[in-house]
């Protein structure tokens, strides 16, 4: 699951996925390092999900770790943490065939992204130029995957 | 898939009616007001169009505009959504007016698609354009326009941008030619269904019949019925057999993968056809409107929205315009300007006193309604129009989700409940809302039992903040306490499952004032209308006891009941009985006595809770009974009174064995 969450250089900007780095893989050194290489930039920085604290810290801060950790099946949107986007997959079994169809409707259909707001005190998600608030229970039933930081228009650009 | 596909017999498009058909809150009802010169309950909340509203066009001669309610999506799944299905199925229609939302196009394009099946002439405005240029959504209307069939129309209806265009393009709109092909298994359902129509005789419809083929296999409830009236029981069930098959026979429900074809031709189109999607917000506003759903910043939003919503409600409404006409304007102007020429003109006594006695026509019926009450509800619509005209109440639906949920609903439930807080009767006809009748149900009762209407509030505020504030939280309490413990009650005893929340969050809007204004009026007719008789008959019935004793017996006959159990004085029997006509007229009865000094704190708390307890009038009663049945309502009213009477007993007695207000 971890290679689904790109790291951003804090140097220049540049969004990459750590586990795709061939540098990386070809580095004889590369087996427990805990550093990681903007390949824009050069920029070395560790990445922290590959460190034992670094994970611990994750685990209590950051809502996708917990989640993660606790849904072992696959990302859903209450996964995604706000102000993250991510692709829609499909739709779990618990949502009935009416609330399915006025999702679709209101253009949460696979394949495409969406943004993710807030969780508490409801999901809210932005579809396109829609905004929608939904029950966290029904936004867990909603499978996703790829999930990255920023609004979906970035990835659109 | 493409415009130029054979046409099948069965289109039939004849008939003198345009209906507006499109998602909720894209502008239906603001272009229904351009196109005919009449005005409908317009807001930024889905749902506002609860019923039919028919307007002859002004520029289009002999012809219909409906406003219809606003769908998500075919099938239907609401109250409100088969409304809408009806129309297209049974109304004849010369054409659809579909009212998209120019800046999402991608479900307004999934909506037209749909339409655009059916065979009727179809036209689709763009509208919103001004909030989608706003945003950078481009799009090629031309190239929209050739891949749907239909003629594409950009408009602003709030500024009356491209209506010019619009009603042309209506004078021309010719059936559109879309024909989508589905995959192989649904083709062979639907050569089957049309077969099977023919050999049962149907050979017309009012829409296209690849298109009521395409429906039944959705499971539409709507074109069931339809067929259910058209064709036996036994060619009805051989089709149900076929379509129990036909699903069988696929991995998807048909639903889903007639739903899928479409998706991935709307999404061939936005391709083609979107030059931007448009960026996120970055205003001003969009941040605002992150704040309105924030856990803490929402809370604390919506708590400045309250106390403004009392102030000028509580302080303004009821305070300084009641005491301005009621004191001023009726008790040292009109009631005696009135009382002066009627004593002059009238010679029979009894004729005087029952016009302007102490339980007179006017000094009673007609001061209470238009001096006390009036100016309450005027207030709140006012404020109520500002909410909703904003875009305020679907964030109230999101921030309130949780409280609901524990009564067995959802967010939206919050709509009626605040209504209610206007008038209670007309919420009970927004409870069509909420998407199951259980829920409807659960809404219904809360709002008969424990929502006040502003008038009662009104007086109810008066009442106890002139005792102390402890008392206004006491009253409070109570109430919101058997709100809890009865919708909880209510909603672990009624069977069903509880629809989770999902609702847009329309943009926050200014809301524009000539249109708060006309609805604020708009609603005060209709409120004029349903109060004022009934305060006529009160008043009537409350001389007419007086006059011939009865009004004595009854408050003796109660004394057990509202002396012995409720601890309040006898004559507040009286105030009870009319309670039954209107409960703000039973607490206008109570605030009187309370006036006279009649009241001590503890029985100003009990009666003003069991006042409030009681259903709220005949009007809601009548209303409850159309929406659900009469057996629903006198159950509710069976439910209620008892209830009422058992909360303010025990809360006399709590107060007492405590020791509050003595």
């Amino acid at each position: 699951m971890s290679d689904q969450i790109n790291l951003t250089c804090p140097l220049c900007g540049h969004d990459f996925n750590a586990e795709e780095h061939a540098a990386c893989q070809t580095c004889p050194m590369h087996q427990g390092c805990n550093l990681v290489c903007c390949p824009a930039c050069g920029y070395q920085m560790v990445d922290v999900r590959r460190t034992l604290v670094g994970r611990l810290a994750g685990s209590v801060f950051h809502r996708e770790y917990r989640r993660r950790k606790r849904n072992r099946h696959g990302l859903t949107l209450s996964d995604v943490p706000p102000g993250w986007r991510a692709k829609v997959v499909g739709f779990g079994d618990g949502i009935p065939p009416a609330r399915r169809a006025h999702l679709q409707a209101y253009g949460l259909v696979p394949d495409d992204w969406v943004w993710v707001v807030q969780h508490s005190p409801v999901t809210v998600i932005q579809i396109d130029q829609t905004e929608l608030a939904l029950e966290n229970s029904l936004a867990s039933q909603i499978e996703v995957q790829h999930i990255r930081k920023g609004e979906v228009y970035e990835d659109r650009q | 898939m493409q415009c130029h596909g054979s046409v099948e017999l069965g289109t039939n498009v004849t008939g003198g009616s345009i209906a507006l058909v499109g998602h909720p809150n894209v502008g239906k009802s603001v272009l229904f007001h351009q196109l005919t010169g009449q005005h409908v309950t317009v807001s930024n909340y889905p749902g506002t169009t609860v019923e039919l509203a028919r307007g002859a066009a002004r520029r289009l001669p002999e012809t219909l505009i409906l406003d219809t309610p606003g769908v998500i999506t075919f099938p239907p799944h609401s109250d409100d959504e088969q409304v809408t299905a009806r129309v297209l199925l049974y109304e004849p229609l010369r054409a659809i007016l579909q009212v998209g939302d120019a800046k999402n196009l991608r479900r307004t394009l999934l909506l037209c698609v749909q339409l655009a099946e059916l065979g009727l002439p179809l036209v689709l405005a763009l509208n919103m354009m001004d909030e989608a240029e706003s945003r950078g959504v481009q799009a090629d209307h031309d190239l929209l326009s050739e891949n749907l069939c239909v003629p594409v129309v950009p408009t602003t209806a709030t500024r009356g941008r491209g209506l010019d265009e619009l009603q042309s393009a209506l004078n021309t709109a010719r059936p559109p030619q879309l024909r989508l092909e589905y995959p192989e298994k649904i083709e062979l359902a639907l050569a089957q269904f049309n077969a099977q129509l023919k050999q049962a005789g149907v050979k017309d419809a009012p829409i296209h019949l690849r298109a009521l083929g395409l429906s039944w296999l959705s499971g539409d409830p709507v074109t069931e019925s339809w067929l259910a009236e058209r064709l036996s029981v036994e060619v009805v069930g051989e089709l149900v057999s076929q379509r129990a098959s036909q699903q069988g026979s696929l991995q998807k429900s048909l639903v889903a993968t007639i739903q899928e074809a479409r998706l991935a031709y709307v999404e061939r189109i936005i391709k083609r056809a979107v030059t931007s999607s448009g960026q996120g917000r970055r205003n001003n506003r969009a941040g605002l409107s992150r704040l309105t759903t924030h856990p803490v910043w929402g809370v604390l939003i919506l708590a400045a929205v309250m106390y403004a919503l009392y102030w000028f409600v509580g302080i303004f409404g009821a305070g300084i315009l009641v005491s301005l006409l009621e004191e001023n304007l009726f008790g040292q102007v009109i009631n005696p300007w009135v009382v002066g020429w009627v004593q002059q003109l009238i010679a029979w006594p009894f004729v005087v006193d029952l016009l302007v006695g102490e339980y007179g026509l006017w000094t009673m019926g007609m001061t209470y309604a238009l001096a006390l009450i009036l100016p309450i509800v005027a207030t709140f619509f006012l404020a109520f129009g500002v909410m909703e005209d904003s875009g305020y109440l679907p964030r109230l639906a999101a921030l309130s989700n949780r409280l609901f949920e524990f009564l067995g609903l959802n967010g939206k439930a919050v709509l009626p409940m605040v209504l209610g807080l206007g008038c209670v009767t007309m919420a009970t006809l927004t409870t069509r809302v909420m998407e199951s009748r259980r829920e409807r149900l659960l809404v219904t009762l809360l709002l008969a039992l424990a929502v006040p209407c502003s008038a009662q509030l009104g007086v109810v505020m008066g009442m106890l903040a002139s005792v102390s504030l402890t008392a206004t939280l006491i009253w409070g309490g109570v109430v919101f306490l058997v709100l809890l413990v009865i919708g909880w009650l209510a909603a672990r005893l009624m069977p069903g499952e509880r629809t989770q929340l999902l609702v847009e969050l329309p943009p926050l809007r200014w809301p524009v004032l000539s249109n708060v204004l006309i609805k604020t009026l708009a609603r005060m007719e209709w409120y004029l209308k349903e109060v004022l008789p009934l305060f006529l008959v009160g008043a009537a019935l409350m001389f007419a006891l007086d006059r011939s004793g009865l009004l004595d017996w009854i408050t003796h006959a109660g004394e057990p009941l509202v002396t012995g159990w409720l601890g309040l004085p006898p004559q507040a029997s009286a105030a009870f009985l009319v309670g039954f006509l209107r409960r703000d007229f039973g607490a206008t009865g109570l605030f009187l006595m309370q006036d006279d000094g009649l009241l001590n704190p503890i029985q100003v708390v009990v009666a003003m809770v069991t006042i409030t307890l009681f259903i709220p009038c005949i009007a809601s009663v009548m209303m409850i009974a159309r929406e659900s049945n009469w057996r629903t309502a006198l159950g509710m009213v069976v439910l209620i009174i008892p209830l009422a009477f058992l909360v303010g007993g025990l809360l006399y007695r709590g107060l007492v064995l405590v020791g509050w207000g003595i």
